[in-house]
């Protein structure tokens, strides 16, 4: 959420890895939980409030977006995007509906498995290059292609790329916010565009460019990878088993 | 309206595919390529004359809707659905016959290349992108065809690592981005007017 989140980035680029990953993937979505639990509790409370949750968590999502396309850090940028995906929780929660409900679940799980592996992605790169500066990491598309495809498959899960877990919480998200009211579609619309550009922004100074001097062909672990990969493989194979949730249901 | 014929086609078809499977098993790393190739376009070829006599013949003044539903959650019916009927296989037959083409000029025009081998697949994917598109027959399968064309085309751009073409890239997945987010709008907008 923008107000309240914006601490994150600062705490993100002074943690070390496994901080990192645990404050993304677990620690944001302990946030997420508890106003699951307490939503009930409060709904009637906050619903003559909800607008306010709605242009809070959309628009400021779009803003932070917004900051991420000018972020030279990318452990800051990826600290940013998790702040405008809780924006899109928060919206769906706000609904008080089951697809909005289910929407921001979805969209829990997804991002805390795909921020995660950005932060361990990146960390790859910070043992061999020592930086995280989007002026020092580049043309990875040359230097190992395999960690490319993997940040591609990243950009693609983080963006909502339709066969993936994150498209579906994104639809269910935009269900419920949208039965509001229609023109409720100002607010959100940015946002999905904006979301696609700072993640292609990452993708392209990470994996493009020319190499420049001192570059080395990147030698990843077989470790690595497989840890990248357990990270990666879930966010397309728990739409199956959300397939078969919903026909059990 | 026999789909009868049909068989021997497959039938032709996967000979031919297993005759080169078996030539691209025992070869060396130079003529992988020709082959690959030699498959890619010869098959896409193929499909076009396929793609002509099915609409001529058995898809002539009808057509088959494939509908499978993934996951249907308060409301929200979301499924693949293809379909195939005289306006799509026509598309795809010129699609299929341009690829081909593409696939055997491409070994001349790129057979030194080092990746040679991510260019073969990001085309691949390319031209499977466009098929789900002209094939797609709900909103879900045309923004997957949708999606999947504006990165993969974004990647076909940004091949080779100069300036010039991250901004021609950029300029050809921001449109898409674009679109992709009315069509998002648009596809949540009708789970709830029911259209």
């Amino acid at each position: 959420m923008f107000f309240v989140h914006l601490w994150l980035p600062k705490a993100h680029v002074e943690a070390p890895l496994p901080g990192s990953m645990i404050l993304a993937g677990v620690l944001l979505k302990l946030g997420g939980y508890g106003l699951v639990r307490i939503f009930k509790l409060f709904s009637c409370s906050l619903f003559s409030f909800r607008g306010w949750f709605f242009c809070v968590g959309l628009v400021g999502g779009a803003y932070v977006c917004v900051i991420c396309l000018g972020q030279v850090d990318l452990k800051a940028l990826v600290a940013y995007s998790s702040v405008s995906h809780i924006g899109m929780l928060v919206g769906g929660l706000m609904r008080f509906s089951l697809a909005g409900l289910k929407g921001g679940i979805l969209m829990l799980v997804t991002h805390g498995l795909t921020s995660s592996c950005m932060f361990l992605a990146l960390f790859l790169f910070y043992c061999r290059r020592f930086s995280r500066s989007v002026f020092s990491i580049k043309s990875l598309l040359w230097l190992n292609p395999l960690l490319a495809f993997w940040w591609f498959l990243l950009i693609s899960l983080n963006m909502g790329v339709p066969p993936s877990l994150g498209f579906f919480s994104e639809v269910l998200v935009l269900v419920g916010v949208l039965s509001v009211w229609y023109f409720h579609f100002f607010m959100c619309f940015f946002m999905l565009v904006l979301v696609g550009f700072y993640n292609i922004y990452l993708f392209v100074s990470v994996g493009h460019g020319v190499g420049g001097h001192g570059v080395r062909l990147l030698q990843v672990l077989a470790r690595e990878h497989l840890s990248v990969f357990l990270h990666v493989a879930p966010s397309f194979g728990l739409v199956f088993f959300f397939v078969l949730l919903c026909w059990f249901l | 309206m026999s789909l009868l014929p049909l068989g021997w086609f497959f039938f032709l078809f996967f000979c031919v595919g297993f005759y080169s499977l078996l030539k691209i098993v025992g070869c060396g790393p130079k003529e992988f390529y020709y082959h690959i190739v030699f498959l890619l376009g010869w098959g896409f070829i193929f499909l076009h004359f396929f793609c002509v006599f099915c609409f001529l013949s058995t898809f002539y003044g009808c057509g088959y809707l494939v509908d499978i539903l993934v996951f249907s959650l308060g409301g929200v019916e979301i499924g693949f659905a293809f379909l195939f009927d005289w306006v799509s296989l026509g598309f795809f037959s010129f699609i299929s016959l341009i690829s081909g083409i593409v696939f055997f000029y491409c070994f001349f025009y790129m057979g030194e290349d080092v990746l040679m081998k991510r260019f073969l697949l990001v085309l691949f994917l390319f031209v499977g992108s466009m098929g789900i598109l002209v094939f797609s027959g709900n909103m879900f399968t045309t923004m997957v065809g949708w999606d999947g064309l504006g990165l993969v085309s974004f990647i076909l751009v940004i091949y080779y690592q100069s300036l010039s073409r991250v901004d021609s890239g950029l300029l050809t997945v921001y449109r898409n981005r674009l679109g992709d987010g009315f069509f998002l709008i648009r596809f949540s907008w009708y789970f709830l007017v029911g259209a």
